[in-house]
Order: C-alpha cells, then sequence, then structure tokens
C-alpha cells in the first residue's frame, strides 16, 4: 500500500511542493485570527523552526489533535469540549504479522481450494453468535477476547500469495511467508483496564491466535513460525501521528454525529473557526474512516476561499459540477 | 396617576430640578408582549424582524423566565433553576432564523445522557443510539435488540412527526387524526396514544431496571404511568430525553441572545414592569397598564405568554371578558405535582463510590442520574404516592452541571449540582425543608464520595461537607429560600418548588458579573478587547435575517428516472453538462441555476 503514498509524493514533488519529514509541528500560529504557519518542534530536523504561510495551513491531523495544536484563547470554550466529547467508542485492530516457513492448510478446505487460490482475505471461527458476543466483549464489557473460542472473525491476508512485489519474507535463511492477522479488540482509551491493558497480553493474544489457526490448519504447529511482530491498538497510536486512541475508524460512526446532528457544524466544510486553517483528515466526517475523498473535496472549498486559484482550475482541477457554492446556497 | 408614579416624579430636594421620567406615563407600540420568558423573547424576536415596534415587558428584575442562571448559591456559582437543558435543540427553527449560533450561542449535547442506579444494575443511555445498544447488551444481547427495535420505532415517530409538527400551529383534532390515519407511521402514533407509558413498555421485552429508566424518563415531566391519551409523549420524552443538549454558560445565555436581537431590531424590553391590567377598546385589546401606573397602548396586538388564569382571570377586566371566557379559564387545571430541586455548592467534583458496574468505569459520567428507585414497581408506586400528596421517599435524578458547563463554577475545584425529584404541589415545604435536604444530601452520599474541602486530603461526602458548611457559616442558611403560590393568588403560581441548600465555604468578595468569567488579568484583558469588540459590532447597522420563504413543492425539482447503480466521475459530469439528474438527490443544475 505504501507505493500509493510513494507515487503520491512524487507528484507532489515534481509539481514543486517540498516534503519535510521527523518535523512533527508543535503549533499552529495565528495571528489575528488567522493561520499563518506553523511551528515545528525542537527535537526535529527543523529545530524549533517557523514556517510562515501567506495563504493558509491545512492540518491532515486527527480532529482530537486540534485543540492541542492551537491556541485555545482563540476558539470558544465549547468547541474544545465538544472535541474532547467526540466519541472515538468503536472497535479498533490488533494486528499481528505471521512470519511463517509455511502456508496454512486448512483442513475442511475443498481439495481444489490450493493455498495458492486462498483469498485475499479470509474469516476463521466465525459464526453469527461469535461474532455477536465478540462485539458484545468488546462495546459492552470495554474487554478485549481472553479465550481462544471468542477469537471469532479473525481476518487474515497472505500478503505475499497475491503480490509477488513484496518479496519473500526472509529470516535465518529460511523462506517465509508472511500472514497478517487481524483481530478485533476495544480501543485503547474504551478499554475497561486502561489504554495498556492489550499491550499486556500482547504474546497471550498472538498465543490465542496461533492455536485458532490451528485449529483449522493443524499444519501450523509452532515450529511453523519464524516470528510474529505485533502491533496493539496502543502501538498503531505510536506509530502513527493520526491514530488517536489506537482507534483505526477515527471516530464514531453513529447517526447521531451525522446531517444535523454533526457536533462541530462550524467545520462541516473543512473549515475551521480559524480564518485559513482547513481540516484535511478522514475525522473531518463524524465517524472517519472518509480517506482520500477529503482532500478532494477540500480544493472545492479552497477555491471559493481564494479566488486567485479558480484562474488557473481548467489547468490543474476542475470541479464537480454538482458542488453547491456557499455564496449559491445563501450560506455565505 | 398612582402613587408610586408620583413618587418617581417628585422635584429633587436638593435644586429643584424635575427629573425627566425614565419611561412615558403614556406611550404606544405596535404589540405589547407580556412577559420574558422564552416564548415573550421568541414571539417579539419575530415581530420587531417583521418591522412592527414591540414592547417587551417583564414582571422580575431579570429577563429569561424559565431560562433563569442565577448565584443562589454563591458568587461565582451559577445554577441554571429552572431549564437545565433543552430537548429540541435540533428542530427548533428559532435558532437558525435569528442565527443565535452565529452570535455566541453554544448547545453541548454530552456523550452520556442518562443514567440510572436501578436496584443492582446500571443503566446507562448515551446520546449515540449505538452506544446505548452497547451498553444495554451488558445485560444481554437480547436487550439491544429489543431497545433497536423500540428506539428505532420512536425515532421514527419523532423525526417523521412529533419533531416536525412541534414547530407546526395546533390543527382540529379531527384533521390531525384523519391526517395520521393516512400513514402507516402516524397510525403507529394514533396506536401508541390510546396506551399509557407503562403498556406501552410493556409490550417490550426489556429487563426490570431499563424498563424503571424508561419509565421514569417518560414520566418525569408530569405523565402518569398508568394515563392513556398522551401515550404519543412517551416516544418524545424517551427520544429526546436522548438528545438533552445544554447552553454553555447557562440556559439564561439563550434569553440574553434573543434579548441582544431583539434590541438590533428595535425593539423595546422592559424589566420590573409588572402587568396589572389588560387594557382593552370594544372588545379588542388596546394596550396595557403596569404596576406603576404607566400605560402602553398597543396599536395591533397585546401578547401574553402567561397562564390562561393569570392572562383572563386576572389581567383582564372582567367585564371586557367576553362571554364564557372566564369560566373556561377557571376550568384550566394545574398540575397536583411539580419537582422539588435542591442546588448544591461542593468543594470538588462529587465522584462515584464504586457502585457502579465494573464495566462502566471510566466511561463519561452521564449528564442526569437517576438515584433512589429499585425497579419499574418502585417508580409507579413512587409516582402514585406523589399524585396522592405525598412524598413517599427520597428518589429522583442528580446532575453536577459544572463538570460539563466549567462556566458555571467560575472557582477552581468548585462545582455546582442539584438534585431534583417529582414531589407534589401541596405539601408542608417550610416544616420539612430542612429535613429533606437532609435525606437528599444522605441519598447522594450513598453514591457519591471523595468531595474533599480545602486543606484535607481525606474524602468527605456532600452531607459532610454540607453539614459543616452550615455549622461554619450559619448566617448563609439564612439564604435559602423557597417559592411557592403565593397566598393572596396576585402572583402566577410558580410550577416549580425551589429549595435551595448551600454548601461550601463562607463569604467572598462579591462582584456584580452579568456573564461569568473567569478570573486572572489575561482573562480581564481579553473581555475588554472582547466589550470593545462589541460595541463596534453593534455599531455596525442592523441587518435583519432573511426572511424564510418557503418553496412550494411544485416547484422543486423531481429526481428523473432510476438513478443508475454506478455512474464513474466522468459520466457524472457529463450528466450535469447535458441537465441530467443528481445521482444522489435527483436535483437538477438547470433547474438550480436557473
Amino acid at each position: 500500500m505504501h507505493s500509493l503514498a510513494h507515487s503520491l509524493a512524487r507528484c507532489a514533488l515534481a509539481n514543486g511542493a517540498r516534503i519535510v519529514v521527523n518535523s512533527p509541528v508543535s503549533e499552529v500560529i495565528i495571528v489575528d485570527g488567522e493561520a499563518k504557519g506553523v511551528r515545528v518542534s525542537g527535537d526535529s530536523l527543523l529545530d524549533d523552526k517557523t514556517i510562515w504561510a501567506d495563504r493558509g495551513v491545512i492540518l491532515n491531523t486527527h480532529v482530537k489533535q486540534i485543540p492541542d495544536l492551537i491556541s485555545r484563547d482563540h476558539v470558544n470554550t465549547t468547541f474544545v469540549q465538544r472535541i474532547e466529547d467526540l466519541s472515538l467508542k468503536g472497535g479498533s485492530l490488533f494486528v499481528t504479522n505471521l512470519i511463517v516457513k509455511e502456508l496454512p492448510v486448512y483442513k475442511d478446505a475443498p481439495e481444489e481450494f490450493s493455498p495458492d487460490d486462498y483469498p485475499v482475505g479470509m474469516s476463521l471461527h466465525c459464526d453469527t453468535d461469535n461474532v455477536m458476543e465478540l462485539m458484545r466483549t468488546i462495546h459492552s464489557f470495554r474487554m478485549h477476547p481472553e479465550h481462544p473460542d471468542e477469537y471469532a472473525g479473525i481476518w487474515y491476508i497472505v500478503h505475499d500469495q497475491h503480490d509477488p512485489t513484496r518479496g519473500r519474507a526472509k529470516k535465518a535463511g529460511a523462506e517465509g511467508h508472511v500472514i497478517t492477522v487481524n483481530l478485533q479488540v476495544p480501543a485503547p482509551e474504551y478499554h475497561r483496564d486502561g489504554p495498556d491493558a492489550v499491550n499486556k497480553v500482547k504474546d497471550e493474544i498472538v498465543d490465542n491466535i496461533k492455536t485458532v489457526l490451528r485449529q483449522y490448519a493443524p499444519n501450523m504447529t509452532d515450529d511453523k513460525y519464524i516470528a510474529t511482530p505485533t502491533n496493539t491498538p496502543y502501538d498503531s497510536e505510536f506509530r502513527n501521528m493520526a491514530f488517536v486512541g489506537g482507534n483505526w475508524e477515527g471516530a464514531r460512526s453513529s447517526q447521531d454525529e451525522w446531517w444535523s446532528n454533526k457536533p462541530l457544524p462550524e467545520m462541516a466544510r473543512y473549515r475551521t473557526p480559524i480564518a485559513g486553517l482547513y481540516h484535511c483528515h478522514q475525522t473531518a466526517y463524524p465517524g472517519g474512516l472518509c480517506l482520500i475523498a477529503v482532500p478532494y473535496n477540500l480544493m472545492h472549498i479552497l477555491i471559493e476561499d481564494y479566488p486567485e486559484m479558480k484562474k488557473s482550475t481548467p489547468d490543474w482541477w476542475y470541479p464537480s459540477p454538482w458542488h453547491i457554492t456557499d455564496e449559491e446556497g445563501g450560506t455565505k | 396617576m398612582s402613587e408610586a408614579a408620583f413618587r418617581r416624579h417628585r422635584p429633587s430636594p436638593s435644586a429643584g430640578l424635575e427629573l425627566p421620567p425614565e419611561f412615558p406615563e403614556e406611550s404606544e407600540t405596535d404589540v405589547v408582549v407580556i412577559g420574558a420568558g422564552p416564548n415573550g423573547l421568541i414571539a417579539a424576536a419575530y415581530l420587531t424582524a417583521a418591522g412592527l415596534d414591540v414592547t417587551l415587558l417583564e414582571r422580575r428584575y431579570e429577563i429569561g423566565g424559565g431560562l433563569a442562571t442565577e448565584e443562589i448559591l454563591f458568587p461565582h456559582h451559577y445554577a441554571n433553576t429552572h431549564a437545565s437543558y433543552h430537548y429540541m435543540v435540533d428542530y427548533m427553527p428559532p435558532i437558525d432564523d435569528f442565527d443565535l449560533t452565529g452570535h455566541g450561542l453554544r448547545y453541548h449535547k454530552p456523550f452520556g445522557q442518562t443514567g440510572a442506579v436501578m436496584g443492582s444494575d446500571y443503566v446507562y443511555l448515551c446520546r449515540a443510539f449505538e452506544d446505548t445498544r452497547d451498553s444495554l447488551a451488558r445485560f444481554g444481547l437480547d436487550q439491544a435488540d429489543v431497545y433497536g427495535a423500540m428506539g428505532s420505532r420512536f425515532r421514527t415517530i419523532v423525526e417523521r412527526i412529533l419533531g416536525p409538527a412541534t414547530y407546526l400551529p395546533p390543527d382540529a383534532p379531527v384533521d390531525l387524526t384523519e391526517a395520521l390515519q393516512r400513514d402507516d407511521v402516524g397510525r403507529d402514533m394514533l396506536d401508541l396514544s390510546e396506551q399509557s407509558a407503562l403498556e406501552i413498555l410493556d409490550r417490550y421485552e426489556l429487563r426490570d431496571s431499563v424498563k424503571a429508566t424508561f419509565l421514569y424518563m417518560a414520566c418525569q415531566w408530569g405523565l402518569s404511568p398508568a394515563e392513556s391519551g398522551m401515550g404519543f409523549m412517551v416516544p418524545l420524552l424517551i427520544d429526546r430525553g436522548m438528545q438533552k443538549a445544554f447552553v454553555h454558560g447557562g440556559s439564561h445565555r439563550l434569553a440574553s441572545a434573543f434579548a441582544r436581537v431583539i434590541l438590533r431590531q428595535g425593539g423595546i424590553i422592559l424589566d420590573n414592569a409588572e402587568v396589572v391590567q389588560i387594557l382593552t377598546d370594544g372588545e379588542r385589546a388596546s394596550g396595557v397598564m403596569l404596576e406603576d401606573g404607566r400605560k402602553i397602548h398597543a396599536r395591533k396586538a397585546v401578547l401574553s405568554s402567561l397562564d390562561p388564569q393569570t392572562t383572563f382571570l386576572h389581567l383582564l377586566p372582567a367585564e371586557a371578558a367576553p362571554e364564557g371566557l372566564r369560566e373556561s379559564a377557571r376550568g384550566w387545571n394545574w398540575d397536583k405535582w411539580s419537582l422539588l430541586s435542591v442546588f448544591f455548592a461542593t468543594k470538588g467534583k462529587p465522584t462515584w463510590r464504586d457502585n457502579r458496574d465494573n464495566s462502566m468505569i471510566g466511561m463519561p459520567d452521564p449528564f442526569a442520574t437517576i438515584l433512589g428507585f429499585e425497579g419499574s414497581d418502585d417508580v409507579v408506586r413512587f409516582l402514585d404516592g406523589v399524585e396522592r400528596g405525598e412524598l413517599p421517599k427520597i428518589a429522583g435524578h442528580f446532575t453536577c452541571e459544572s463538570a460539563f458547563d466549567p462556566a458555571l463554577s467560575q472557582k477552581e475545584g468548585e462545582h455546582v449540582s442539584f438534585f431534583q425529584m417529582p414531589a407534589p404541589y401541596d405539601f408542608p415545604w417550610e416544616e420539612r425543608r430542612d429535613d429533606l435536604v437532609r435525606q437528599v444530601t444522605d441519598l447522594l452520599d450513598t453514591h457519591f464520595g471523595g468531595i474533599p474541602r480545602l486543606g484535607h486530603a481525606g474524602g468527605r461526602g456532600v452531607a459532610e461537607v454540607h453539614r459543616a458548611a452550615d455549622a461554619e457559616h450559619g448566617p448563609w442558611l439564612d439564604q435559602a429560600r423557597r417559592l411557592q403560590p403565593d397566598p393572596d393568588g396576585q402572583q402566577p403560581p410558580q410550577r416549580r418548588l425551589l429549595v435551595e441548600s448551600h454548601a461550601g465555604r463562607g463569604p467572598v468578595p462579591v462582584r456584580r458579573l452579568d456573564v461569568p468569567r473567569r478570573d486572572g488579568h489575561r482573562w480581564a484583558r481579553l473581555h475588554r478587547r472582547t466589550d470593545r469588540l462589541r460595541r463596534q459590532r453593534d455599531e455596525v447597522p442592523v441587518r435583519l435575517p432573511r426572511p424564510r420563504t418557503p418553496v412550494p413543492r411544485h416547484v422543486l425539482p423531481r429526481r428523473q428516472g432510476r438513478r443508475p447503480a454506478r455512474l464513474t466521475a466522468s459520466e457524472m459530469h457529463r450528466g450535469a453538462a447535458d441537465g441530467g439528474c443528481h445521482p444522489v438527490t435527483g436535483g437538477c443544475r438547470k433547474t438550480r441555476e436557473s
């Protein structure tokens, strides 16, 4: 998947953008209620430097991070409170990458269904009751499944089966395969026993996953595993800045946060209460999980706010004819 | 001239100078609105927007009526003495019509809406439907399913009928029934209307603690559990009861926002202006007379936002009342019961003792928590008792308001809470007050703890703080007061009984502040700047809100044909160029442009 990021990065560079990595932003600089630049944190490549922006700043961060990046003096109290109140409840994913010497062979699989033809995604241990009970454990009791029998709907992908360019995992001279297994667990900040509860039993969960796998594929004995690098939701949160609360979904998806129930109506069109500051993240949509469409949609809004961009639009982009501008909609 | 008016005009003793009257003895306006509660304010806001001269009159020293946020406990501690939250914010047109949100009015809907300690269960209901289902699934997956079926049925009725219908003038019951019968959802609502709250909830196989919680939610504002004919209120109160929103900074800010709108649009608001008589000219209301003898004539209308008895029995002279009106007004029934409210100021936020379900630890506190009931039979017994004029036990709902709205407590670490319970209207309140307050604090003590007083490391319960405060600061007790129907019947009866108790610390220097503000130099500077900006803004010419012009249905573009299963972006765009229909809404670009 990362090649998509690389190709987009190449496009951006070709068009004259500058990309600076290892530079976490510590603050958005606001002058007279307008976003004028960012300050990069002191322990980074740019070492406490300020980048001034003539036109504006686009935040591609989780909505929950906005209060940390802007001074609270510039927004009203409820704005911050409503952001803090957003539900991140919902499942998150415990991801373990099983590096194995051979692929599982399922005992009950039809013969013509060879390991080479296994589908990309596969669920094991999965019937409706099991899944419902798992959801109840996660969402109602706010616990991770403790017994292998509860591991419903384990979803795994055999990467190198379907994408030979990823190469073979090699360790200790042995040829291996990578199987990614995802298991639903509570998002860390909703875990009954605290955010690091799943981390504490990481190995145990991996062992349970192996147990379940062995029930279906008896060839997967312990000696078949080369390594099992694992990311809990809490780990993901540390490795990916936008994973606030370790929630894969960004935020809870609920009709009570959509349409006229938007908790942050002032940000409905990617604008923020700060002029020149835009929010372009999956969580710009309540419920999150709205990816890639966001920046495309944001362009419509930027063209409204920066008429000079419009002059050259046919050259680089054309707006959706369905877009109703604020002026047309009477909201401006 | 009345005596009061005469006193106002007496010459100044020092200079023999005649002071100009504050407000003319007689004045004329288009419309007089009596009562500056939410109803009077909203009516005046629309009338001034329509370009009429409006004078809005308020008996009290402050506008707002039920939208009161007052320092009844100590300075810097604000309590919403009547409305602490609003149900129908998502539907109410005036908020958008006057762009109140754009002028700083902020509603906040907390994540956790209602909690209930019912016997050994802890029921927890959330703003989001899905979160409530998750929470109820703790009692079994079937409970989530039953709630899902019930909740979506109720929501459909509210969204399709009750919500929008709240903002339509009522039709004749026969017409309404006929219209409802033409529609599935309407028929369902008619069916519900004939049942009582208990019957409606009994149809669902809810666990008793969950049923009891919904029953209390449906009945806490005056419905009797076994009363049939009002069943349509059950979906409304239960569905909207999980959409409670409060005004940040106190309910009074809504009143203030409307007042600003009225003034900006050229209206006049008089407080301390009690109307004693509605003046008539033949069969027409022609104005009002105030307590001090002033007369305000109305060219077009007099609008009363008071109850029918005050309006037609006390304010309208008997000889001016059309035949039968006084009899009808006498037939107006008052509720037998209302709500008892006890307000607290505490050091520290009341925190739960470990008596909640283990899996709920760490979840956001619900806005309101129902306490003191054992189950649904208990709720029914309790409400029956209250209707008979008794107070069977101490049970009701509790909210620590400042935990949700920090602006209500301007003192770091100190909090404002209230406990409310259904209570009979006629009751020996004077004798029982102290006893009741003690019982309430005892109930809260069994559920909450860890409220440290300054200088003490150990936790102390609400009651201890309260009692300690009473002992140390006796004078505060004198502030405790009670509102009840005026025995001589001259005042409109208060629908709300108020027992205020005071806990916390001793006197602090009083600063009169009209809006909650934070202390500290930086904030003061900020506020000075805000004040300046506000003054500048107010000098900007008034822009009236855009009138809403209803679009006749036949003008709206119709969706043409079936939506194709899938459209690529280019197909979509080409469709637009050809004047095709929108793939989702069916709208037509050409129509919109023309």
